[in-house]
């Protein structure tokens, strides 16, 4: 249950497994179905979720109805309307999965409580908001400056695994894509290969 | 919109489990476990019937039940299945866990079982659920465990199905 988690854990600091024994006991674990909601517009995010299986979205829905991605998020991801957790307001996303899931999820009371039993876990989530800056900035950059083909291919090749998850019109909403303008790209890509 | 939390009742059959289950149908989804499938295809029959919207299954599995759940109710004879115990452990961390306590049976305590769980003893105060005019008015539940957000769910889940709850109180012994 806590395999990729110790895994992603690993890659940033060396814990005994002591530490990794205490660690389980501060994360709810929690199993989603296919298309059940994890988080409402509207809720409170009481929870910051790891996936340890499966594949999850976040999104918001406009006045028109119309979906719009926020985020992606397979095994060894975050996923949570990070400004409703860190505030207690309420959510502005939907968090619902794309796949059946399974979730390690964990409130700011045990979040704190964990860093003060076991302090190293403070240095993983330190890098793991650092990435996630890093990530945000350059998802903002490619938003701005690249053009619906090359913000396709470097998704594409960045992820080549998780995209074939995800379903078509998710991936256009994500890139702010029309689905046919997506179905074109993929077609001039193929052509030119 | 607040969107439905589920619930997971082992020993769906069992008479203050079905009493919960009907009581808060509309408001979770529903997974009954039970060794008894005839008496767990009578309940959920009987609770679509009478409310056609509920989200009610049947699972064959503690676990996995327990894994899906935000909360688990545990009946008496559940409680007594160490078996059961043992496969939902691990799934019911951080989770509340209401143990029905029966005076028939004899109650073990889960929380020592379940130490990282929010373990919430509920204890009604006659044998077997009475309807009384549709009403559950005079049944009164006491309610303790050691979780605030714990307890409370259990008292607005009693509210729901329309007994009487009350928080046990401990006392605070001055050394």
């Amino acid at each position: 249950m806590f395999d990729v988690f110790f895994s992603h854990v690993l890659e940033k600091v060396v814990l005994t497994d002591e530490e990794k024994e205490t660690i389980k006991t501060f994360f709810l674990p929690k199993k989603l179905r296919k298309k059940q909601y994890l988080l409402q517009e509207g809720d409170v995010c009481k929870y910051m979720s790891f996936v340890e299986k499966g594949l999850l979205r976040s999104y918001n829905v406009d006045e028109k109805g119309d979906e719009h991605m926020i985020q992606f998020a397979w095994e060894g991801w975050w996923i949570a309307d990070t400004y409703s957790f860190l505030s207690g307001e309420k959510a502005a996303f939907n968090i619902d999965a794309i796949e059946e899931s399974q979730l390690l999820m964990i409130t700011t009371a045990d979040f704190e409580a964990m860093t003060v039993q076991v302090p190293k876990m403070e240095r993983y989530f330190r890098i793991l908001f650092q990435n996630n800056i890093v990530t945000k900035e350059r998802r903002l950059m490619s938003s701005i400056t690249h053009t619906a083909e090359e913000k396709y291919i470097q998704l594409a090749e960045s992820n080549p695994q998780i995209i074939v998850r995800i379903p078509q019109n998710l991936i256009a909403s994500y890139l702010g894509l029309a689905p046919e303008t997506l179905s074109r790209i993929k077609k001039n890509i193929a052509v030119r290969r | 919109m607040i969107h439905k939390e589920t619930v997971a009742l082992l020993g769906a059959s069992d008479r203050w489990g079905s009493f919960i289950i009907r009581g808060i149908c509309t408001d979770y989804n529903l997974l009954l476990i039970d060794e008894d499938c005839d008496q767990l295809d009578s309940l959920k029959a009987d609770i679509l019937s009478l409310y056609s919207q509920a989200n009610v299954e049947i699972l064959n599995c503690s676990k996995d039940a327990s894994w899906q759940a935000d909360i688990i109710i545990v009946g008496s004879a559940a409680a007594n299945d160490i078996n059961t115990i043992i496969e939902i452990k691990d799934v019911a961390i951080r989770k509340p866990v209401f143990q029905i306590n029966s005076s028939d049976v004899t109650d073990i305590n889960l929380q020592k079982l379940f130490p990282f769980s929010k373990v919430i003893g509920l204890s009604f105060d006659i044998g077997e659920p009475a309807l009384q005019k549709n009403t559950y008015q005079n049944i009164n539940v006491s309610i303790d465990g050691g979780d605030e957000q714990a307890l409370q769910t259990a008292v607005n889940i009693m509210k729901i199905i329309g007994v009487n709850p009350s928080i046990k109180e401990h006392e605070i012994i001055e050394l």
